[in-house]
């Protein structure tokens, strides 16, 4: 029983390691981090796609993480939002994106996979 | 006994990370939800540059328009060089051409709500060359005669371009308070999208690096 449980825990600590970057939630909104045609070249986008959502309010901060230094940021309401740093300044591990959408999930961040 | 408990957490261990991270998603060059094959590629040769903003000392700032293959409305803004739309950051020399490519989904205006008689954006780049700077702009559809920003202490009436594009640039980011922008039909009806002031990432995301903070 020992053994069994340590290894969960040991298997919940790895899961918890490399996080979800992007993924698709209520309503079929899809959001998070979306890397483009490479995870290492310091591009991407913060993104929230409307998907069968209300057309609220929806924020999108791209971001460098050890200094929260605001790389790009964009708010929609109608349309997807999109904000995209097309720069090679930063590392692509230590960026992330903090997403926002009124009355579907609150502020939180996904960070590289 | 004790080294061999050890291995058989491990093992353990392993498997139940990988049944736990099937669920992760693989990284998406494009949204997911909701597009079909042809939503990303552009129509050759619909692009075209609607509209000027020069809100600071570096290229001026366009709302790059275009048509999927699916007959959809393509659009984001950038910096206008030599034909092409993309960033150009201080102290780095090189032109980056926005990826079309990897979206946003394009729309198609009819499904979405108010027929998108205003589909409003307010994009901040802190790091652009010549200095931060912040772009109100989107597009509007046929109905509409002109698109009124209230941003920063200032009023600005616009019309909308030929493929019905328009935007406004502001120096400096964040910008003081909210942001207001206002689509008059040619009805007289008017529609009105609010943005409340910027909304930075909580210092709390300092305490969870390559990790993920999710409901």
């Amino acid at each position: 029983v020992l053994v069994l449980a340590a290894a969960f825990s040991f298997g919940v600590i790895v899961r918890a390691a490399m996080a979800v970057h992007f993924h698709t939630t209520a309503c079929g909104t899809g959001h998070g981090m979306v890397h483009g045609t490479s995870t290492t070249d310091g591009k991407f986008h913060a993104r929230v796609d409307r998907g069968g959502c209300p057309a609220t309010h929806k924020g999108c901060v791209a971001y460098y993480v050890p200094t929260t230094t605001v790389l790009a940021s964009e708010q929609t309401t109608t349309a997807n939002c999109d904000a995209y740093y097309g720069g090679g300044a930063y590392s692509e591990y230590q960026e992330a994106a903090y997403v926002t959408y009124d009355t579907v999930f609150s502020g939180h961040s996904h960070y590289h996979h | 006994m004790f080294a061999l408990a050890v291995l058989a957490s491990l093992v353990g261990g392993v498997a139940a990370a990988s049944t736990l991270t099937e669920t992760i998603d693989p990284a998406p060059k494009a949204p997911a939800a909701g597009v079909q094959a042809g939503d990303l590629e552009p129509e050759p040769g619909s692009d075209s540059a609607e509209g000027l903003a020069r809100p600071n000392d570096g290229p001026p700032w366009t709302v790059l328009v275009w048509t999927s293959k699916t007959d959809k409305r393509c659009a984001v803004v950038g910096q206008y060089v030599d034909g092409q739309v993309g960033r150009l950051y201080a102290n780095d020399p090189q032109f980056h051409p926005y990826p079309k490519e990897e979206g946003p989904a394009c729309v198609d205006p009819a499904e979405v709500p108010g027929k998108a008689a205003l589909d409003p954006r307010v994009s901040g780049e802190p790091l652009a060359e010549g200095g931060p700077v912040t772009l109100v702009w989107g597009t509007v559809s046929e109905a509409v005669t002109s698109v009124e920003v209230v941003a920063d202490g200032s009023r600005r009436t616009l019309t909308p371009t030929k493929r019905r594009a328009f935007i406004a640039g502001f120096p400096g980011f964040p910008l003081r308070g909210e942001v207001t922008v206002t689509a008059t039909l040619e009805d007289g009806s008017t529609r009105s999208h609010r943005f409340p002031p910027f909304e930075a990432p909580p210092p709390e995301a300092l305490e969870h690096p390559g990790g993920s903070d999710h409901p």
